[in-house]
């Protein structure tokens, strides 16, 4: 082992152990997400339950348009009346002003079949983020796939103007598919393994700011054997602190985290994005203070985009698909795949996305690292 | 201009024609537009305690920073056992022992902790391990605290230890940067005993100070650092001798007093470089003794009463003042000169 490989170890080893030894960063790393598991998870249990029921059902208007038919379309509908209450519009715009007007939660506009496309076209008209929007999704998804399976194999049913992710391939509505324990348990340790990978940061910081760094470099430590035991460092402690989560969530609020190699996969990339884009954030800023009090806006407000705090569902579909290339969200939603027992070939987007953003993100850090080190010196 | 009392040859052939171990040569380093180093050079001979004197921001630290290879120099060298830094920095690192101005150390870790990580990363046999640093906690007299985590320290002994890693694998040359910064006496007492005891085992020490009594106590040989140049450098006596008739004025102070002084007005008054230290008031009297009456007669006109005064022949400090004009601590903030 050459002299820079072994002090990348020992540096690694060395961080590891301040991390595992300090009880405030112990506690902060177990206690906090626990109990934002515990409190957010029993908070939304009923809202993200398959039994869930709203306190009053839904006002939902069907119109149809000139070739419309929405009879196929009401029926279903009708059969959930503690969910829905159903009514009918003469016209389009009539229903869409219904809905402007708060006088309906949601419209439903059939197109009837267009013969140069041969489809069925359902237009859902709601407030994006609504819960009923999302339900409705959810709902007009299923009934469109029967309807397609009742009718000409030429015939296709879509939908328009709302879509939801990962819809109901398997019949089973995707807002149904993780109860709120689950979600919170694999949005909150995503989020925290960022600061779990931060918590080394700081301590590398820490190294510059009192001279250690400076007596490393003496010893004849190379930037990159400080950086990479550093980083190093940040995975191993993610890694064991998302396998902690993953253990203590299971026994305490019965999560199923899934796939186990699909977890592996996606815990190692995630940990080293997460290292990467900590290194990236220690890069930027000069003092302690500033990368620990800096690094912690940057990460709540990834996690909040992400959909750590505030589930992806009810979040608008254009928030939720611009923002697929955060590396905490690649995270949150390969868990959420894997939970529900997708093999890492199936979470090989949300991999390659970390992957992606781990090696941008180590090449930014590594860049701003150098130059501020040439800049001191 | 610098003043040398005596050249570097002078003194290799006072050693038998010894070769220095250490030898800065015209040693240049800007930042932006400040000039950190300014053609500094000066030798330093196997086993001598060479002393680097001068205020905060003189261009010690970067000085020392160059020789252990942390900062590039833009002009010079520097060589230590004939190795040149520029271009074999590693080889030169495993030759020095570093201590940096500041605490470089993990409070979170143990004593026993930080000098395993250290001699670690230093390569240090893993069977030599256990007994250097055996040696070093005895040294440092942190033997008994060894176990104890760095943060309930004094800083004493943050400082001990601070010095204690520094003499992992039993270095030959010592860089000391400022050791004693922020602690008690009787702690400074004890690193200044621990540095001549290495000395007296033959390692060669490069301590630099803005203390002159501390360089006085330590070191044969001097350098005085301001504003990146060396002003004068040679044995102390003979670099003191450069002082001419500069005399230190202390007068001590009650301490109700010493709360109560106006030291910018007193420095007004008395046109002479003054400090508030430790309970005392310092003038730097350049033109010497004449200059003790005038200055008493202000200081009682001031209502400051008297209760004794010393008056030091030349050192170090009158030695700065004379071919600076101003007082060896006029840069340090907490030090209350003037």
């Amino acid at each position: 082992m050459n002299d820079s490989v072994r002090q990348m170890w020992i540096i690694c080893g060395t961080h590891v152990r301040r991390v595992l030894v300090d009880r405030g960063t112990a506690i902060w790393l177990l206690a906090l997400p626990l109990a934002l598991i515990g409190v957010l998870g029993m908070s939304l249990q009923s809202l993200m339950s398959a039994d869930f029921i709203p306190p009053k059902p839904y006002r939902v208007v069907v119109a149809e348009s000139a070739s419309g038919d929405h009879e196929a379309l009401l029926r279903p509908l009708q059969a959930l009346p503690r969910h829905l209450e159903v009514s009918t519009a003469p016209t389009p715009g009539e229903a869409r002003d219904m809905v402007v007007q708060r006088q309906a939660d949601a419209a439903v506009v059939v197109t009837g079949l267009v013969p140069e496309t041969g489809e069925l076209t359902v237009s859902l008209i709601s407030a994006p983020g609504a819960v009923i929007t999302e339900m409705m999704t959810s709902i007009l998804d299923e009934v469109l796939l029967q309807i397609q399976a009742n009718t000409a194999a030429s015939t296709r049913a879509v939908r328009t103007e709302a879509h939801a992710e990962g819809a109901a391939g398997d019949g089973v509505p995707a807002w149904l598919q993780t109860d709120a324990f689950t979600y919170y348990a694999v949005g909150i340790t995503s989020m925290f393994i960022m600061f779990a990978a931060h918590a080394v940061s700081v301590q590398a910081v820490r190294d510059r700011a009192t001279d250690v760094y400076a007596r490393l470099r003496a010893l004849g430590v190379t930037p990159a054997a400080y950086m990479l035991g550093g980083s190093a460092a940040s995975i191993v402690v993610s890694v064991l602190f998302a396998s902690v989560m993953a253990v203590v969530s299971r026994l305490l609020f019965g999560v199923t985290w899934g796939h186990a190699l699909s977890w592996l996969a996606l815990t190692l990339t995630g940990a080293t994005a997460a290292a990467g884009l900590s290194l990236a954030v220690m890069a930027l800023f000069p003092k302690p203070e500033h990368v620990d009090g800096g690094g912690g806006a940057i990460f709540n407000i990834l996690a909040f985009l992400g959909g750590s705090m505030t589930p992806l569902h009810v979040l608008p579909e254009w928030f939720r698909t611009s923002l697929a290339w955060l590396p905490n969200r690649a995270v949150l939603a390969g868990y959420l795949k894997a939970s529900r027992g997708a093999e890492p070939a199936a979470v090989s987007g949300e991999l390659t996305t970390l992957a992606a953003a781990a090696a941008v993100l180590f090449a930014l850090g590594w860049l701003a690292w150098n130059v501020r080190g040439k800049e001191e010196a | 201009m610098v003043r040398t009392a005596v050249t570097d040859s002078e003194v290799g052939a006072g050693r038998g024609g010894v070769e220095p171990v250490i030898h800065v040569d015209a040693l240049r380093k800007r930042y932006g537009k400040t000039t950190a180093v300014d053609g500094v050079s000066f030798s330093v001979f196997p086993g001598e305690t060479f002393g680097l004197l001068g205020p905060n921001g003189a261009g010690k630290t970067t000085t020392m920073k160059i020789m252990c290879g942390l900062v590039q120099p833009d002009e010079g060298d520097v060589t230590v056992g004939g190795v040149s830094v520029r271009k074999a920095p590693r080889q030169v690192q495993r030759m020095l022992g570093v201590v940096p101005q500041g605490l470089a150390l993990y409070e979170d870790l143990t004593a026993h902790q930080n000098l395993v990580y250290f001699a670690k990363l230093r390569g240090i046999a893993r069977t030599e391990i256990a007994a250097q640093v055996g040696e070093i906690l005895s040294l440092t007299g942190l033997a008994d605290d060894a176990h104890r985590k760095v943060k309930g320290f004094s800083g004493g002994m943050k400082r001990r230890l601070n010095i204690g890693i520094g003499l992992l694998g039993r270095p030959h040359v010592l860089l000391l940067d400022e050791p004693t910064v922020g602690i008690d006496p009787q702690s400074r007492r004890h690193i200044l005993d621990s540095v001549r005891r290495l000395a007296d085992e033959g390692v060669t020490i490069i301590y630099t100070s803005h203390y002159m009594e501390e360089v006085e106590y330590l070191c044969r040989r001097v350098a005085i650092i301001d504003h990146g140049r060396v002003i004068a450098q040679g044995p102390i006596d003979e670099v003191r001798a450069l002082a001419g008739d500069s005399v230190v004025l202390r007068v001590p102070l009650l301490s109700a007093e010493s709360k109560a002084i106006d030291v910018e007005a007193l420095r007004r008054a008395v046109a002479v470089p003054v400090e508030a230290r430790s309970g005392e008031l310092r003038f730097m009297l350049p033109e010497g003794s004449s200059q003790v009456p005038g200055i008493l007669n202000i200081l009682v006109s001031m209502g400051v009463a008297l209760d004794g005064m010393t008056v030091e022949s030349p050192n170090l400090e009158s030695v700065f003042l004379a071919l600076t004009g101003k007082a060896l601590r006029d840069h340090e903030s907490s030090g209350g000169a003037a």
